[in-house]
């Protein structure tokens, strides 16, 4: 792979360094939809929703993390993301993932505030793409 | 003093060494952790501080609940950081002088503790503590994080607040914990520190407007974190030290005990033999 097809990618949450590495490509998911990244994207900071954010490693192997909300700041020095949570495919609870989904549906019907509603909704999409990375 | 009861004095100081090193041996087994977690921590934070100030200074007009100024800040809020529990040397102490020097002649609207020896200690001093408001400073989590900084942020936008202070103790290294005062909202761009300039202009996905009001949310749950973190490794150091020189300080004073216990063990001796001695030479 020549050098400039590669950008420096780190990956940060409020209590580790998840990782850095260069990469070829990151894909994850803003609210306006899916995007793609490639080196040499134009200058942006961008929100992050709880999605699959899938990584092009420097091999050209794909590797998936279950991201959770955050933003992310794409400079033509590097792609950082600053998230709530992350996890790569192989490390998450399945068991885990599926016991808060079925927890938080069942909470949505019942009656809540504002406040609750938002966690509420935020803990079903966290849940639902833990599952989607996972595959199960 | 008699032998028995230097005796029994110095089996009261063994008793206390015995849990002076206790609490030594487990303050230095968390230390590490905690040292840790603060090395984890720090990237995103000397990072997102410089995102923030570089997007409020390149998005130009953000508005923002959390960027509001409000004229005179009356209502005061504030959030004082303790342990839960004491024998940490000057850590508690030094923490609520600064928070009481920090209270002096203002109106709090707010007043929000972490660990229950502050929470103990203003309450008994008079000052309105929340009684609601109850987290443990001990092995802090990014879950009490985002809790903390829900509650700040709400009690902002509910306009309880004006402006609100974390006043908590920095950890420098082992010997420097310094105790500090620190505005979280509203946001002060200038305080942020150093600003990321981008030598070329930014887009924003969606809009300026959408990302501060996501950034800023996730800025002081992160800051709140490693408030909670540098506090607790403060703690155990602080902790560390204290016991250090108790367990010196009782190695001392046994040491000067089992001497006066020597002394006063030998003039028993010599006493008794002087009296026999006195006894036998009258017979």
């Amino acid at each position: 792979m020549p050098e400039e097809h590669l950008f420096q990618l780190d990956i940060l949450t409020a209590d580790k360094f998840f990782t850095s590495q260069s990469a070829q490509q990151v894909v994850f998911s803003s609210p306006s939809g899916r995007l793609g990244v490639l080196a040499g994207h134009m200058p942006m900071i961008a929100a992050v929703l709880e999605d699959p954010l899938e990584i092009r490693t420097e091999d050209g192997t794909w590797r998936v993390a279950a991201a959770g909300q955050g933003f992310t700041e794409i400079t033509q020095e590097h792609v950082r993301f600053y998230l709530d949570t992350v996890e790569w495919a192989d490390e998450i609870d399945v068991v885990r993932a599926k016991e808060a989904l079925e927890r938080a549906s069942a909470r949505l019907k019942g009656s809540l505030n504002h406040m609750e509603y938002v966690r509420t909704h935020a803990a079903i999409a966290r849940a639902i793409t833990r599952l989607k990375v996972a595959g199960k | 003093m008699n032998t028995n009861a230097i005796r029994n004095r110095m089996k009261s100081v063994r008793q206390t060494l015995q849990i002076t090193n206790a609490q030594k041996l487990i303050a230095a087994s968390r230390i590490g952790k905690a040292k840790q977690m603060l090395a984890q921590s720090q990237p995103y934070h000397d990072h997102i501080l410089e995102t923030i100030a570089g997007v409020l200074l390149a998005a130009g007009n953000v508005s923002n609940a959390y960027l509001e100024h409000r004229i005179e800040p009356k209502k005061r809020g504030f959030l004082v950081l303790s342990a839960d529990k004491g024998l940490a040397g000057g850590y508690n102490h030094n923490i609520i002088k600064l928070a009481e020097q920090v209270f002096g002649g203002c109106e709090i609207a707010k007043l929000l503790t972490i660990g229950h020896m502050a929470r103990n200690q203003l309450t008994a001093a008079g000052y309105p503590v929340d009684e609601t408001f109850d987290f443990s400073a001990e092995n802090p989590t990014m879950f009490t994080a985002r809790e903390i900084s829900e509650w700040i942020l709400r009690l902002f936008e509910q306009k309880q607040v004006d402006a609100f202070d974390v006043i908590y103790t920095k950890y420098y290294s082992a010997v420097r914990l310094t105790p500090v005062v620190e505005r979280v909202l509203p946001i002060q761009p200038e305080a942020l520190g150093e600003p990321l300039i981008w030598p070329y202009e930014m887009a924003f996905e969606p809009n300026a407007n959408a990302v501060v009001s996501i950034l800023i949310p996730k800025y002081l749950k992160g800051y709140i974190y490693g408030c909670l973190v540098h506090g607790w490794a403060c703690e155990l150091a602080s902790r560390v030290a204290a016991m250090d020189s108790a367990i010196k300080n009782g190695g001392d004073m046994l040491e000067r005990l089992s001497l006066q216990y020597n002394r006063a063990r030998q003039a028993a001796i010599t006493q008794e033999i002087t009296e026999i001695v006195a006894g036998a030479s009258s017979i």
